[in-house]
């Protein structure tokens, strides 16, 4: 019986290495090139910033001027650094921290509970004046809602709610993009078809926002808690002019605050007298107010750029 | 018995339907929160204020001509109109051109780029504010080389009223384009493959397809960010905010640089609504537009109730 040979594998052969990378890539590999260096160049003016901004707390304030910009100085001058925060001001700085996370939990509570039926009704329910409703939400969501902080200011000064946690908490209730955003899910989720056949059956409006539309909603939820979380953790010009009392501001409201009272931004912190805190302290104090944002934007990119593209999900 | 079967058919003209609790709580918030504080907007734009104390309706036009007539309204204006016509093409070129760069090669690279570029976006402005009083200062800066250049030895030297413009948006672009790369590369990942084959058979360039095919199909996004950035430039505030008075005595900045910042100066300072919700509303009607253009013309928001 004669015997089958194996087939030998292919020799090396740069050529088909070439071949097969040029094929998967689709680049020529001077294009390639060009490319590379232009994303290296914007990878400095991305990626530096941040990076120094992540290297400073490691670095004593001499240290700033004399070390190569994004040399790395030590553990002990970050341990340093966090000791003058959490003198500064008797431990403010947990405060702030504190408020910003119940702050943001309450508002973003707030902002799903009455989010996720709105957008439900507008989508599947067909009541009087949803239309003028509609759009409203459409009208008002592109509007700058910094343009409307100080006529805010004024109403919630006559409510006398300024100087409370509710005035930043409250507001973030009134959310057209998010009911926008759940509007559109709901009618890519839930058909029309779907919705005439329940009613047939005898379903309400509510029952069927109870057994259908809400456990649908996990998605949107996702969605709406990784938008809405960044834009209510870093809102600043509300917050700034919402809450009087120091122990009453958020940390990125923090960051503005400490920078006035200690005079650690200016180049000549002596001119201040008693110096607080220095330039390593805000570094260290902005690394504590963005990290956790980062962490979830890295975790939430697809969600965020799924509703920044809201336009592309086009309802019915 | 024909009167009975009349009243028995005949369809209330009021009927209840309990689903409007759903959106009861929405609408309650939307008028508290959204169409309250442009009607007191209003309403103090023209009343007078004495020692932030309002007298309704007793200021007249008065704050409408003295606003219309202060020259801090051309300087606020000016700057974030300057900086509007700066910012936009930057944005819009420099954001589209790096989607379309990320989006020539079909690599892992491009996807880890895009994620460093995106994770600016994150940092809250106090914070980019904070990096860019850091970036600018030559003794410190990893830029610093690139600014001694210049002949400039402090932040100052760099930093000042004609320079800040430029720096403002280079601060932006950092900070927010990020996300517009993203939405980019997200449509143009979404182009049909077919589209593309056909462009390559008919001996199309990588940097061709970019410019002829993926460019075009994509203009429906640009159009929606030029508008949204238009918008966001009209209530620039955190950034030459902190910038102004953190520095304090070092500042480049005036206290009513942009539209929001004169607007809280007059009120923090004066007390004086009536004179700040005319700059809010001037600000509001201005989006007003941009909003009612965006929803009736553009197309982006097409639902059962806006079709283009």
């Amino acid at each position: 019986m004669a015997q089958v040979s194996p087939i030998s594998p292919p020799a090396f052969s740069l050529k088909r290495v070439y071949t097969n990378w040029r094929y998967r890539i689709g680049l020529d590999p001077v294009s390639y090139l060009f490319r590379l260096a232009i994303l290296v160049l914007l990878l400095i003016y991305f990626g530096v910033p941040v990076l120094w901004l992540f290297i400073t707390p490691t670095k004593a304030h001499k240290q700033l001027n004399e070390l190569p910009p994004l040399a790395f100085g030590n553990l002990q001058n970050v341990m340093d650094s966090w000791h003058r925060l959490m003198n500064y001001n008797n431990g403010i700085v947990m405060t702030w921290a504190w408020n910003s996370v119940w702050y943001v939990a309450f508002a973003l509570t707030l902002c799903l509970v009455i989010t996720i039926p709105a957008g439900y009704l507008l989508a599947n329910v067909n009541i009087k004046g949803r239309k003028l409703l509609l759009w409203a939400t459409l009208i008002l969501m592109l509007l700058p809602s910094d343009a409307a902080v100080l006529p805010m200011y004024m109403e919630l000064y006559l409510l006398r709610l300024i100087n409370s946690p509710w005035a930043v908490i409250l507001p973030a209730g009134f959310a057209p993009f998010a009911v926008y955003l759940t509007y559109t899910y709901y009618k890519t989720v839930m058909p029309r078809d779907i919705v005439d056949a329940a009613k047939v059956d005898g379903c309400s409006d509510l029952t069927m926002f109870w057994h259908i539309g809400l456990p649908l909603a996990q998605s949107v939820i996702a969605m709406l808690l990784f938008t809405q979380f960044a834009a209510l953790w870093n809102g600043f010009f509300a917050a700034s002019i919402f809450l009087e009392s120091d122990r009453l501001k958020t940390l990125p409201v923090g960051i503005w605050v400490m920078a006035q009272q200690t005079g650690a931004l200016n180049p000549n912190p002596s001119a201040y007298g008693k110096v607080l805190l220095l330039r390593p302290d805000m570094a260290t104090i902005s690394v504590i107010t963005v990290l956790p944002v980062i962490i979830i934007f890295l975790l939430s990119q697809r969600f965020i750029v799924r509703a920044a593209t809201a336009g592309a999900i086009q309802g019915e | 018995m024909a009167l009975a079967t009349s009243k028995a058919t005949k369809p209330s003209r009021f009927q209840f339907n309990s689903a409007i609790l759903l959106g009861i709580p929405y609408i309650g918030f939307m008028i508290v929160f959204g169409i309250v504080p442009m009607i007191l907007a209003i309403i103090f734009s023209f009343s007078k204020y004495g020692n932030y104390q309002p007298e309704y309706f007793a200021a007249g036009i008065s704050n409408y001509s003295s606003i219309l007539k202060d020259p801090q309204l051309l300087i606020s204006f000016g700057n974030i109109l300057k900086f509007g016509l700066i910012m936009l093409p930057v944005s819009f070129i420099g954001a589209l051109g790096i989607a379309l760069i990320l989006d020539l090669a079909d690599d892992r690279l491009g996807g880890f780029m895009r994620t460093i570029y995106f994770v600016p976006g994150a940092i809250t402005l106090p914070a980019v504010a904070l990096i860019a009083i850091f970036m600018f200062d030559p003794g410190i800066s990893p830029f610093g080389f690139l600014l001694k250049l210049t002949g400039a030895r402090v932040a100052g030297d760099i930093l000042n009223n004609k320079t800040l413009i430029y720096f403002m948006v280079l601060l932006r672009f950092f900070a927010s384009s990020g996300g517009w790369i993203a939405v980019f590369y997200g449509a143009l990942t979404g182009i049909n493959r077919e589209v593309i084959e056909a462009g390559m058979i008919d001996g199309c360039s990588p940097w061709q397809l970019a410019y002829y095919i993926k460019r075009p199909l994509i203009m429906g996004y640009a159009l929606f960010m030029l508008i949204n950035l238009t918008i966001q430039s009209l209530q620039l505030f955190a950034e030459p905010f902190i910038l102004q008075t953190s520095l304090q005595t070092a500042s480049p900045i005036d206290p009513y640089w942009s539209p929001n910042m004169w607007s809280a100066f007059i009120t923090i300072r004066t007390g004086d609504f009536g004179k700040s919700a005319v700059i809010s509303l001037i600000m509001l009607l201005i989006s007003l537009v941009a909003a009612v253009f965006i929803v009736t013309r553009t197309g982006m928001f097409k639902t059962d109730v806006v079709r283009n």
